[in-house]
């Protein structure tokens, strides 16, 4: 495992309750200055595994370390760490200022300033009011501003969309999108499928407890192995279209007055070219990349 | 360790600086130590000589105890409930270090509190007292104010002791109002029961040995006896609070 390259390394990690296993000897690496998506359904030990890399709970077995250090000893990087886990969580009958205040005095970071935290995330006007009083946004909102308290170099959210309506997920994902420019890592961990393939550039997913992909997007959904999707100008030779790439061993399957042309992305111009051969010319030609969800079904699917 | 220890005390005394937390409490306190001592005084009978200037403090260092004692439960447990813990321990890594900063601000509130009530119940004393034709002065100069000064440094230490028994119930319980139930019904109901069915046992019941702490040793009760018999007593009930802080999943 290496110290320099990764924000957060773990090699074998597992978490037993009792007689049953929550955490099934993980090991991924997130690079520096990744958004890594942190996926998987209920109970497939994503929070469990947040816990122990914040420490919060031991680990039956394995290693890990985040920014550099091991997670037996997190006084060495809960510093440099933000975190949100299981939703915000504050003293309802104070204010967003008050509650900020208490958990940088807790840190020992006494120079923040909590109105430039609420700035950051859009909550400036509401910071006097009780904590009790604002809206579920709101409240995540403060809870992502409380996990930028020690301007962290990681920053870990467990959930950071659940329950918000439409307007409340996009200002979250622009928000993180913009946490993360200056080349701050974000861990994120989300149900949103959809959310996580537009901010996400690696991916973790679990399932049952199990890694079933730790690496990048490109390596997930596609790059060069995504679909071909052809039309031609006429509907009649879409039969011999097909017939053209049959005849090169590709997989090809015709819905809705198109082609498409299995993981043959990478073969887009020549494709073209074996059209044009056959006096056969392309309305359009495009390619597809299954969806995050479509790969992770098709992935729990085959495990 | 040290640091984070007096970070976390500074971040726990910060929740406590609330005008309506502070006006509830004191107000409430102040409210009742004016009623207690008021009462004693007004069933005095004139020049009698059972009354001195901490008799209104003692009497009032029972409400004093069980008000310390939901205060303590309630800022422990309501950590869990709100869920606070984990975002507290993801700033304090050290759980040392929380319950160091809790323990210190619950004692730096606990010792306002006692010299609050020490000062009120002194004041409604020295005011009643001459309408009573008893002359409480001496009690205020040379030897005699040490003595009374040592009674209120021991009603501090017998109201925090009931201050610790209930941050344990509160980290024990997580929940405030199973952690307070528990504590008054301990304090209020068993041990009176048990103490009235069973007299002989009185003197070796926790409450009653922090009770009779606060009050310097009561009658039948060497202050010696108190004080070692309360630091066992708060060993006992916390050892398996400490346990169970440590092991448990906190982030819940």
């Amino acid at each position: 495992m290496s110290d320099n390259t990764y924000a957060i390394s773990v090699e074998g990690l597992s978490k037993n309750y009792g007689a049953r296993r929550s955490v099934s000897a993980l090991t991924f690496n997130v690079p520096y200055g990744s958004i890594c998506g942190f996926v998987g359904p209920n109970g497939s030990g994503k929070t469990t595994t947040i816990r122990m890399l914040l420490s919060l709970i031991s680990t039956t077995s394995g290693e890990g370390r985040v920014l550099g250090s091991a997670i037996s000893e997190p006084m060495k990087y809960l510093d440099r760490v933000g975190a949100m886990i299981e939703g915000p969580a504050f003293y309802p009958s104070m204010s967003g200022v008050e509650n900020l205040r208490i958990f940088a005095q807790m840190g020992g970071l006494r120079g923040t300033d909590p109105n430039s935290l609420l700035a950051q995330v859009g909550l400036a006007e509401r910071g006097t009011s009780k904590y009790k009083t604002y809206s579920l946004g709101m409240k995540q909102r403060l809870g992502i501003a409380a996990a930028l308290i020690p301007d962290p170099e990681l920053l870990i959210l467990d959930e950071p969309t659940n329950g918000l309506d439409p307007n409340g997920i996009h200002e979250i994902r622009e928000l993180i999108m913009a946490l993360a420019q200056n080349g701050r890592t974000i861990f994120i961990s989300s149900h949103l499928l959809s959310e996580l393939e537009v901010i996400c550039d690696y991916f973790v997913m679990l399932k049952a407890g199990e890694l079933m992909y730790a690496g990048f997007k490109e390596g997930l959904l596609g790059g060069n192995n995504c679909d071909l999707i052809a039309k031609p100008e006429f509907g009649v030779d879409l039969a011999n279209l097909a017939n053209i790439a049959a005849l090169r061993g590709l997989d090809t399957s015709i819905r809705d007055g198109f082609l498409h042309i299995e993981r043959a992305g990478e073969l887009a111009a020549e494709f073209n070219r074996w059209a044009c051969d056959e006096e056969i010319y392309l309305q359009s030609l495009t390619t597809s990349s299954p969806s995050l969800e479509t790969k992770f079904f098709e992935m729990s699917a085959n495990q | 360790m040290c640091k984070s220890g007096f970070d976390a005390t500074r971040g726990e005394l910060l929740k406590f600086r609330r005008l309506s937390f502070l006006l509830s409490v004191f107000g409430s306190l102040g409210v009742l130590t004016l009623l207690i001592v008021g009462f004693a005084w007004s069933r005095a009978e004139k020049h009698s000589s059972s009354m001195n200037l901490t008799t209104g403090f003692d009497m009032a260092l029972f409400f004093l105890g069980i008000l310390t004692l939901c205060i303590c439960a309630s800022y422990t447990a309501q950590e869990y409930t709100y869920g606070t813990l984990r975002n507290v321990l993801v700033r304090t890594p050290s759980r040392q270090a929380f319950l160091i900063g809790k323990l210190s601000a619950l004692s730096a509130l606990t010792l306002l509190l006692t010299l609050y009530t020490f000062l009120l119940s002194t004041a409604i004393s020295l005011f009643m007292s001459g309408r009573h034709g008893i002359n409480l002065t001496p009690s205020l100069e040379g030897k005699a104010l040490l003595t009374t000064l040592a009674h209120c440094l021991n009603g501090f230490l017998g109201t925090m002791a009931l201050g610790i028994f209930g941050i344990a119930l509160g980290l024990i319980a997580r929940s405030p109002i199973i952690a307070i139930s528990l504590g008054l019904l301990w304090s209020l109901i068993i041990e009176s029961a048990l103490g009235g069915a069973l007299p002989r046992i009185g003197r070796w019941l926790p409450t009653a040995n922090f009770e009779s702490l606060a009050q310097s040793g009561a009658t039948g009760f060497s202050y010696i006896h108190c004080l070692s018999l309360s630091a066992f007593y708060l060993l006992v009930i916390s050892l398996p609070a400490l346990y169970l802080f440590k092991q448990r999943d906190v982030s819940q």
